[in-house]
């Protein structure tokens, strides 16, 4: 008798709810220094799965996408500008990162939401995050 | 009857030579691909400046390589236009080119960024040479904000 008890308590989902996953979708306006939305909508805590594509055809300019806690775009950004943009796994102020892209790539990542409010995002490449950026509303 | 039939020649050949002088731009085969080549040169331009302003110079040459896409960008989207046209659009085109290319070669030994300036505000000329040729409605504002959200930048 106990042990059949013991399998419904297993069945049922206590304390933090089974994670929520939330597919975006998100690309650079052709060859123009733009993302296309440049505003993403997520809840707390879910498990984001975020493809990137590089839309341009003509310049060999490489786009990422890069997600920073709140007011440390510049920083970051500036902190690598002269290593071709490319971001340290071990910067705490970076929340997600895709891999540098060239025209016509797609890549895809996963993270964990962050805490709710709006969270910046740019693309490294030296020069870009200036008109190449957007927001990340993570909702409650 | 003689002079009303004076009148019509008159204004037929005036029609007819206004045709022939209109802009072969008002008849450009694929407006919104040359619309699209414009703004890349104008936005690697910007780009180039950007580098400069920043003292980012190791990467003008790599501004300079895009350039030369937007460039051919451009050439590939008037391809099918009169010959005359895409002569003129080419003897301007390699000017902005070659001059394009002058910032970058100064870049490897120069850095003195009020220097690079003076010579790219000497390739920005050169560039909108080649907008010249194009209709205003084609061509990108060079004072008008680029695309993207550039004016919020830092402010979330």
């Amino acid at each position: 008798m106990t042990v059949p008890l013991m399998l419904l308590g297993c069945g049922r989902k206590r304390g933090t709810p089974e994670q929520q996953v939330v597919d975006l979708f998100i690309e650079s306006d052709g060859d123009f220094l733009a993302f296309r939305p440049d505003t993403l909508t997520c809840p707390s805590r879910a498990l984001v799965r975020l493809t990137f594509h590089h839309g341009g055809k003509f310049l060999s300019a490489r786009h990422n996408w890069v997600l920073v806690h709140p007011g440390q775009m510049e920083a970051v950004d500036k902190d690598v500008e002269h290593d071709e943009g490319i971001i340290s796994k071990d910067d705490l102020r970076v929340i997600a990162a895709t891999p540098m892209c060239d025209k016509g790539a797609t890549v895809m990542m996963r993270f964990t939401a962050p805490a709710p409010g709006d969270y910046p995002f740019f693309c490294s490449t030296p020069g870009h995050a200036e008109c190449m950026n957007g927001t990340l509303q993570v909702t409650g | 009857m003689k002079c009303i039939t004076r009148v019509v020649a008159v204004l037929a050949s005036i029609g007819f030579a206004l045709t022939l002088a209109a802009p072969v731009f008002a008849q450009l085969k694929s407006p919104d691909d040359v619309k699209t080549a414009l703004r890349l040169l104008v936005q690697v331009s910007n780009d180039f400046k950007r580098q400069i302003t920043n003292k980012n110079f190791a990467r003008v040459p790599h501004e300079f390589m895009e350039y030369t896409e937007a460039a051919d960008a451009l050439r590939s989207a008037i391809k099918n236009e009169p010959a005359d046209f895409t002569a003129k659009v080419e003897t301007r085109l390699k000017a902005a080119v070659a001059a394009a290319q002058r910032v970058s070669d100064m870049s490897a030994k120069e850095t003195d960024a009020d220097k690079l300036m003076a010579e790219h505000t000497k390739a920005v000329t050169a560039m909108n040479a080649v907008f010249d040729l194009f209709p205003a409605t084609l061509r990108p504002d060079p004072n008008t904000p680029p695309p993207g959200r550039g004016g919020r930048r830092g402010s979330v």
